[in-house]
Order: C-alpha cells, then sequence, then structure tokens
C-alpha cells in the first residue's frame, strides 16, 4: 500500500471484530517497525503482546474504565526502557525516550493499515495501575520500565471513514520565523488545492468552509 | 512508494546536495503529515520552515553540529502545548511531545517518498534555537528535520535489535527447530507459514491484491498452537514465546 494512502487511512478505531489477529501479522508488524529511528539509536522501546480476555480487561480498568478495550483482540503495552537515556542525557533524555517510543508506536499504525488491521493509540490510563500490572511477576518487566502507550489491534468492525480534522497547512506552518505567513507560502501551490478541496466540499455539502 | 519500502529506505543523511528544495515538495510533505493523530485532535504541532541561510548557520551553531548548515531547509518542529497541559497536566506534556513525534516520524517518511533525505536533530540548545525561530516563550522547539537531497554514496546498513529482544512474553525462547546453515538476507522477511515451515516474503510489498511470492526454505511441518508467538530467531532457528497470559 502506498505511503499516503496509509496515512490517510489510518483512523481510531474503537469497535472491532472478534476474529483473531494470525501470529504472522504481529510478526510482520513488529519486524518492520523495529527499523524506527531512535535518539542515538537507543531502541528504548519494549513491547508486551496481550491476547488474554482477563488481562485485557484488568488493562482497561486501569485505562480510566474505557471497557471496550477488552474488546480488541489484541493488545500492544508500548513500554519505555528509558533508564540509559535518562542517566546518559537528563532532561533531553527523558525528551528522547518518549519520542522515540512515539515514533515506533506511529510506525505500528500505518503498518497495521496496511495489513487491513485496525488500531487505537491509547493515552488515557492510571500510570501507576498499568504499571503495577507489567511488574507483575508473570512478566516480569524490570521496574524502570514505565508504560508509554497501549495500542488496541483489529480487524475493524465497520470500514466507514469519518474523514480527518486537521488545521489547514498554512495554520501551522510558518516560515524562518514563527508567525510568519509570507510569499513563500503562495509557492508552495497548497493555496489552490485547499480552495479546490473546499470549493468542492461547498458544492457537495453547501457548508461553509473556513480558510 | 510502498509504505515498508519508505520504511527501509529512511536513513540519517548529514552530507546534502547543493541543490534547491522545490516548495511544492515541502507543501506536499505537510499537507499529507498533518494527517497525523495527536491526543483529543489537539494538533499541537507548529512548525518553522528555515530556508534563510543566515538563520540556518545559527542553528547550526546552536547545535554544534557544523554539517546541519548545508542542509537547504531546517524544519524546527514547534510543541504548542498550552491547550495539552492545562486540560491534562503531567499526561499532556507526554501527550505533547508523542504528538510532535508522531507528526515529524511522517514527515520523514513522507520526504522519503519524495527522494528526499532527512535527518532528526533532537541535540541542541532549546533557548537558543527558540530565539533564532522567534517561538513565543510557552513554546519549546523539541527537534529539528534536516531537509534536502542526499550526498551520501554509501547506503547504510540498520542496526536494530531483534524484535523478539523487544517484546516481554510469558515465556520465549522455545527453540523448535534449529537451521546453523542459513543466513538471514537483508530485504526479506523470515517467518514460520500456515503449514508450520520455515518461509520468506520480500519484504517491500505491502497488502495489495496479489499476496508477496512465498519462498519455502525448509519444511519442518511444525505444528501451531494457539497462543504463541512462532519466529525466526537470530541464529535462524525456529522459536516461540508464550503470549502474555494470566496463570
Amino acid at each position: 500500500m502506498k505511503l499516503q494512502q496509509c496515512i490517510h487511512d489510518r483512523r481510531s478505531v474503537r469497535k472491532y471484530q472478534e476474529k483473531e489477529v494470525p501470529n504472522e501479522l504481529v510478526c510482520e508488524i513488529l519486524e518492520m517497525a523495529r527499523l524506527a529511528p531512535s535518539a542515538y539509536n537507543a531502541q528504548n522501546w519494549r513491547f508486551i503482546i496481550i491476547t488474554d480476555k482477563a488481562k485485557k480487561k484488568e488493562i482497561s480498568e486501569a485505562c480510566l474504565s474505557q471497557h471496550w478495550i477488552s474488546e480488541a483482540p489484541v493488545l500492544i503495552i508500548v513500554c519505555n526502557f528509558h533508564k540509559k537515556l535518562k542517566d546518559m542525557h537528563k532532561e533531553k533524555g527523558m525528551l528522547f525516550s518518549t519520542q522515540n517510543c512515539a515514533i515506533i508506536s506511529s510506525y505500528i499504525q500505518l503498518l497495521a493499515v496496511e495489513k487491513g488491521l485496525g488500531t487505537c493509540w491509547i493515552g488515557a490510563f492510571n500510570p501507576e495501575e498499568i504499571n503495577q500490572i507489567i511488574h507483575s511477576p508473570i512478566l516480569q518487566v524490570p521496574q524502570d520500565v514505565t508504560v508509554e502507550a497501549v495500542l488496541t489491534l483489529g480487524f475493524p468492525a465497520d470500514t466507514k471513514h469519518t474523514g480527518h480534522i486537521r488545521n489547514e497547512f498554512s495554520y501551522f506552518c510558518y516560515f524562518d520565523k514563527w508567525g510568519s505567513k509570507d510569499a513563500k507560502l503562495e509557492k508552495t501551490g497548497i493555496k489552490e488545492k485547499v480552495k479546490e478541496k473546499t470549493g468542492f466540499l461547498k458544492d457537495l455539502f453547501s457548508v461553509k468552509v473556513r480558510e | 512508494m510502498e509504505l515498508a519500502e519508505t520504511m527501509l529506505a529512511r536513513s540519517s543523511v548529514r552530507k546534502y546536495q547543493d541543490k534547491k528544495v522545490p516548495l511544492e515538495a515541502i507543501g506536499e510533505i505537510m499537507e499529507h503529515a498533518r494527517l497525523a493523530p495527536s491526543a483529543g485532535n489537539s494538533q499541537n504541532w507548529r512548525f518553522v520552515i528555515v530556508l534563510n541561510m543566515e538563520k540556518r548557520e545559527k542553528i547550526s551553531e546552536a547545535a554544534g553540529k557544523p554539517w546541519m548548515k548545508d542542509a537547504p531547509v531546517h524544519i524546527a518542529v514547534c510543541n504548542y502545548s498550552k491547550k495539552l497541559t492545562s486540560l491534562y497536566a503531567e499526561a499532556g506534556k507526554m501527550f505533547s511531545i508523542q504528538g510532535c513525534a508522531i507528526i515529524a516520524s511522517y514527515i520523514q517518511l513522507l520526504a522519503v517518498d519524495k527522494g528526499l533525505s532527512t535527518c532528526w536533530v533532537g541535540a541542541f540548545d532549546d533557548y537558543k534555537v527558540g530565539a533564532i525561530v522567534k517561538c513565543p516563550d510557552d513554546v519549546r522547539v523539541e527537534a529539528i528535520i534536516t531537509l534536502g537531497y542526499s550526498a551520501e554514496e554509501e547506503e547504510k546498513k540498520k542496526i536494530r535489535n531483534e524484535f523478539i529482544d523487544l517484546c516481554f512474553f510469558e515465556q520465549t525462547g522455545n527453540i523448535l527447530c534449529r537451521h546453523h546453515d542459513l543466513i538471514k538476507e537483508q530485504g526479506y522477511l523470515y517467518f514460520v507459514n500456515k503449514e508450520g515451515n520455515l518461509a520468506r516474503a520480500p519484504m517491500a510489498r505491502g497488502r495489495s491484491e496479489e499476496k508477496p511470492e512465498q519462498e519455502v526454505i525448509h519444511q519442518c511441518r511444525i505444528k501451531k498452537e494457539p497462543g504463541w508467538l512462532y519466529y525466526i530467531d537470530r541464529e535462524m532457528n525456529i522459536a516461540r514465546a508464550k503470549m502474555a497470559r494470566k496463570s
């Protein structure tokens, strides 16, 4: 699948089919995702792959009781093994370690789209509760590893894409200094494209689109 | 370009050609990158695209990396975290960093698709760079992505841990079948197929209509059990790991 298509098709899926996710797909996704870049090639990411119902329920409780999480066939807990980076670079190391985990998680999300799977990134959880679960004697995750995110994974129950609601390019890009909107923006060709797109929307739904 | 291809081709490039990057290319990269997800759809990212030669020199000084100034474009990834931190406090801080990192990683991949190369620079003086691009006090520059056409000749090999070393399982390292005489070739994915045989398929193919061609390397007919993840370890053994289950 084309990169742009994957980016476009990625959405937060919160309803899944009961169908099991084949082993191969989980392997393929992780095999590819591990090529993600990281500061100082630290690769400070670790994953816990969870398929067990009872365990999933426990985690959904820790995720501020978002019960739909336990219905997802697979949970990938993205863990941050930050010790080395933190020791070496202090506060910046903490920033790097979070960025690294976010990069690989975004790779996992894109790769999942390619396999026809849906994901949802869950950031809302009780850190103490979830850390307690992963440090349980069964998993034996070291104490200095913390949970960065939980990714749900499975085949989406519906295929409807609600579309992305995002700010326009010109809203968040500046040239050479903060706040500057200069002639260079015109040259990117984006403005015309936006007009084309919004014009099309206007015709279709007769809605007002803010430029 | 196929997704997997871009992931394989992305590498940190620190030597650039003296060739301008068309603004259309930057526009197209950003147009797709902005679809990136963020906590509560906060879109807390802002970018200062630095083309000015003087400013680029100053930035490379602030980062202590002379090679940076030869990159025709610097993209300063700015974290506009005010809304998220006021909503979610400490967790909001983490969300805001993650949001910026996601979109920055999208930018890197999209650049590859445009034939461009990038390098993510994280080690620099925040305050100095913030002053150069004139961002407000409550906004932090979290990364600088250099962008341009690569002048590096050699393709760098990616040194990474095996994925199985990155995962925690209830039980790992159950070797089922040994293959000492085989060597893993780059660009191929090695796996245990449905029939329990050791097989491989070229990596840079997505889920298109046709399935990637599988090549069976060794017939060992391992019986697969549910609840286990079957994989090929670095010594080319077929091994399995038990997925996390509550005992």
